[in-house]
């Protein structure tokens, strides 16, 4: 099973610390929900994993040191999703999610069979079989926001990370992301994704990790971290929660 | 149309315009002459006119335009930016100053290699001034405006290069910086510049998948094992070293780069890693043809390409702005 | 600087020839053929200040003691001006008319071509000013010199100059042989070359050879692109109008292999600039020079056969 381990990675960006001693350690089957307010360091947490951004600390995929890793090996690890969905030029959706198979490509050669089916399998499961021959620039945000994640599929990796997969989705987008990624971690990869939804983070997330300033303030699962008293404490609102058959309900009230 | 269908025709296109490139001139060689002083070397005064006077011309026609449709293919992937082109971002307008640096001090009379160096050394200092002013996330009016300033100050200093000469020739010279030609070019400047344009291009295609990946941003590209630092040296020295070389022997011919890529990008279905060998043949395709025309215009009287190419290109980036408007502001 | 752009603008000028040109020049010498009638009746003129470099030059050579005043500062450079030690004895100006107005000349000589502002001014002034366009052919050299001698009431001296030139260019042969003459391409900066009705061509032709651009049926100065001539394969080539050393595209084509294919191992034929940009007596001398080229050929050519 895939291992996921940080430990004591903390961030520098310009003079303020962006992440400070986080500590989390994951495995195949998680689906963890990154929650926290504007600022607290998620996108932060997703990119020093990634290696995008340069961090101190120790950070580990099944026992071996990220850090030793070159580019394309680290790249057949983790997969990433950003919260942009802009592409710089009109590709076609099947385009897009191809490119995912770039760390298996041999020099001055095309996608091989295998590839090809790779992408394939990994547009069915995102749901965009049927927009392969559209164009990416001309789908709904939500459409959109499959075929990234159908493209970080196709790069085939034990560990998916995503940076606020459901931002400006309608409910209906947001409820079928989330059950697509809540699929992937079932059939065994490590999932991660910064979330503002609450609800959607305690519906659907198997562990919730919620950062405060850069810290970790609380880690374990929805019911144990949505509290009023970490709500409360963390966000500074107030909430109404109820735990119902389909999980816990969180709804925002008032600030305090 | 398929790619390789595509390829196929624009290859047969740049071999078609190279023929006739060395069919047209002054001195009216019919088409038996022309072969024949191509291929042997009875006729003496043939042989010359075609082997060192249209021979060089053509194919530093075809060199140069392909120069300039693969780097300006390169610069939109790289800078994810419809608008850049090696003429826009000022780095032909600054490896121009490089060259009449070289050539009017008299450097490149005593070493004949400092006219390539030195266009190729302006041409790098723009390209980095360019990344300092906008990063690879360059907004379009920030590239722009960049390509602006670096442009202005090249010719200026273009300009006072080329009025501090104490020869009466040169000042009148700022034409052939401005506006380029490949009249009477020899094998001369063939040997001089093809090298580095081959070791450009080499670079250059070397960007292929990186730029695919950079479609989707620098930090999703980078996950997917580009590495951004590599694709940077590669986009720069690549560049550098093809439109420095090419700028050094022709001037600065604009629109070349920002014409081509676009005319192709929808046939190759927008991927930047396909676009290169596409805008690479559309480029010395568009260059070849502009050269046979300034010849069939204007006969003997030495018309500047950049002229034609910028009659044809400045419209068409007006049209781009207006089409990018909304980004743009 | 620009000196240097205003001598290459003479040295243009003295080149180049066209109707318009040679209308204004006819029309110039209608109205100074009644200005001189009228010098003629008149005293020999004691201030006499020339603008030009072909008017510094005959002036030099036929002017009274004391009669000339000042010179261009043209005439004291010696790639353009034969007599520029002579020169160094004058006051220099540089074609204002400022400074022309404060030498009180009572008679100024100018050439078509020169600074027409300062012309214009000049006359407005009511100075008397005689222009002399420049000479395209021997005849109108020997007709220049004459008209020069009228003003300055040197007749006789002015005789004297062409006898001596008529002598200079009797003993230069003429190409008697039959048979094709050898043909001679002009070759300037910028890959310009001179055609049939200008000095450089009458020289040219005078000397022996047959001019490439007269025979491409070219007139004045015009651009000759380099395949052309190359493709004509000239038995010679005559490189000119190359002020100073430092380095410009213009000479490019100098060192084009092509061109240097047709010279075969040989360099450009280079006749010094002064001998040919004004036509007076020393014409003759440019004439003397490139005819020593022609005999040299014909000899090569008959070893190749």
């Amino acid at each position: 099973m895939t291992t996921l381990s940080v430990d004591k990675v903390s961030v520098q960006l310009g003079p303020r610390p962006a992440l400070t001693d986080v500590s989390l350690s994951l495995k195949g089957g998680d689906f963890i929900g990154l929650i926290g307010p504007n600022g607290a360091g998620k996108s932060t947490l997703i990119k020093s994993i990634l290696g995008l951004v340069p961090s101190t600390g120790t950070l580990a995929i099944n026992g071996r040191l990220l850090a030793k890793l070159d580019a394309p090996e680290r790249a057949k690890l983790l997969s990433y999703v950003p919260q942009e969905r802009d592409v710089a030029w009109p590709l076609s959706v099947e385009k897009v999610v191809a490119l995912g198979r770039t760390p298996y490509l041999q020099p001055m050669r095309g996608l091989t069979d295998r590839d090809g089916a790779r992408v394939e399998e990994a547009m069915a499961e995102a749901d965009v079989l049927v927009l392969r021959d559209r164009l990416l620039s001309e789908l709904s945000g939500g459409e959109r926001a499959r075929v990234l994640i159908a493209r970080a599929l196709a790069q085939d990796t034990p560990i998916l990370l995503a940076d606020e997969p459901t931002a400006g989705l309608d409910p209906s987008h947001q409820i079928s992301l989330m059950k697509v990624l809540a699929g992937l971690a079932q059939r065994g990869r490590i999932v991660v994704a910064s979330l503002h939804e609450l609800s959607l983070a305690a519906r659907w997330c198997t562990r919730l990790v919620l950062l405060d300033r850069g810290r970790v303030a609380a880690d374990g699962a929805p019911q144990h971290v949505l509290t009023e008293a970490n709500i409360a404490e963390v966000y500074g609102i107030s909430a109404f929660l109820q735990q119902s058959a389909k999980g816990l309900i969180v709804q925002p009230l008032d600030t305090i | 149309m398929s790619y390789r269908l595509l390829l196929a025709a624009l290859a047969v296109l740049v071999v078609l315009l190279f023929a006739i490139s060395l069919l047209i001139g002054p001195a009216g060689l019919d088409v038996g002459t022309s072969i024949a002083g191509l291929l042997n070397g009875d006729n003496e005064a043939a042989r010359l006119v075609m082997r060192e006077i249209r021979l060089p011309r053509a194919i530093l026609g075809l060199a140069i335009g392909a120069t300039l449709g693969l780097s300006g293919a390169v610069l939109q992937g790289y800078l994810r930016n419809p608008l850049a082109d090696p003429g826009v971002l000022g780095i032909s307008a600054s490896a121009s100053l490089g060259a009449v640096i070289a050539l009017y001090t008299g450097l490149s009379g005593a070493f004949a290699l400092a006219l390539p160096l030195m266009a190729m050394g302006g041409a790098v200092a723009a390209v980095v001034l360019i990344q300092l002013l906008s990063g690879t996330h360059a907004g379009t009016l920030t590239l722009i405006l960049s390509g602006v300033a670096i442009t202005s100050l090249s010719g200026a200093l273009t300009s006072l290069a080329l009025n501090l000469s104490p020869n009466p020739f040169a000042a009148v010279e700022i034409l052939f910086w401005m506006l380029g030609s490949l009249a009477d070019r020899s094998m001369l400047h063939v040997y001089l510049s093809l090298p580095f344009m081959l070791a450009g291009w080499v670079m250059l295609f070397a960007l292929g998948r990186a730029l695919d990946a950079l479609t989707l941003g620098a930090d999703v590209a980078s996950s997917m094992g580009i590495r951004l630092r590599r694709t940077q040296w590669l986009a720069v020295l690549g560049t550098a070293a093809s439109v420095g070389a090419a700028t050094a022997v022709a001037g600065s011919i604009s629109f070349v780069g920002l014409i081509v890529p676009h005319l192709l990008r929808p046939l190759v279905g927008a991927q930047p890693s396909r676009l290169l060998t596409a805008s690479a043949l559309g480029g010395a395709a568009l260059l070849l043809a502009s050269d046979i025309a300034t010849r069939i215009i204007a006969p003997g009287r030495d018309l500047k390409l950049g002229v034609l190419t910028a009659i044809v290109g400045a419209p068409f980036f007006l049209w781009l702005v207006i089409k990018n408007r909304r980004n743009v502001l | 600087m620009i000196i240097r752009a205003t001598l290459i603008a003479v040295r243009l000028a003295a080149r180049i020839n066209g109707r318009g040109v040679r209308l204004l020049a006819a029309a110039c010498a209608a109205v100074m053929l009644a200005g001189s009638m009228a010098a003629h009746a008149d005293a020999p003129p004691r201030r006499v200040v020339s603008m030009n470099l072909c008017t510094d030059q005959l002036a030099m050579l036929m002017a009274d003691e004391g009669q000339l005043r000042s010179v261009s500062h043209l005439a004291i450079d010696p790639e353009s001006s034969v007599l520029a030690e002579q020169a160094r004895r004058f006051p220099i100006n540089h074609g204002l008319a400022e400074e022309i107005f404060m030498m009180k000349p009572d008679l100024i000589l100018s050439g078509t071509f020169t600074n027409r502002a300062s012309i214009a001014m000049l006359k407005r002034l009511g100075f008397r000013l005689e222009e002399f366009p420049p000479s395209y052919s021997f005849p109108e050299i020997r007709e220049q010199m004459l008209r020069m001698g009228r003003l300055l009431h040197r007749e006789a001296r002015a005789q004297e100059l062409i006898g001596e030139l008529d002598r200079q260019l009797a003993a230069i042969p003429e190409w008697i042989h039959g048979g094709r003459r050898p043909l001679a391409a002009l070759h300037y900066a910028n890959s310009y070359t001179s055609g049939s009705g200008t000095l450089a061509s009458a020289i040219v032709e005078r000397s022996g050879f047959e001019n490439l651009g007269s025979r491409l049926g070219l007139t004045g100065m015009v651009r000759l692109p380099l395949e052309v001539l190359v493709n004509s394969a000239p038995d010679l080539i005559i490189g000119g109008l190359r002020p100073g050393t430092a380095p410009a595209l213009a000479y490019q084509t100098f060192e084009h292999p092509a061109l240097r294919a047709v010279l075969d191992g040989g360099e450009l034929t280079s006749i010094p600039d002064r001998y040919w940009i004004c036509g007076a007596p020393f014409t003759a001398q440019a004439v003397r020079l490139l005819s020593a080229h022609a005999p040299v050929l014909k000899a090569e050519r008959g070893a190749a056969k």
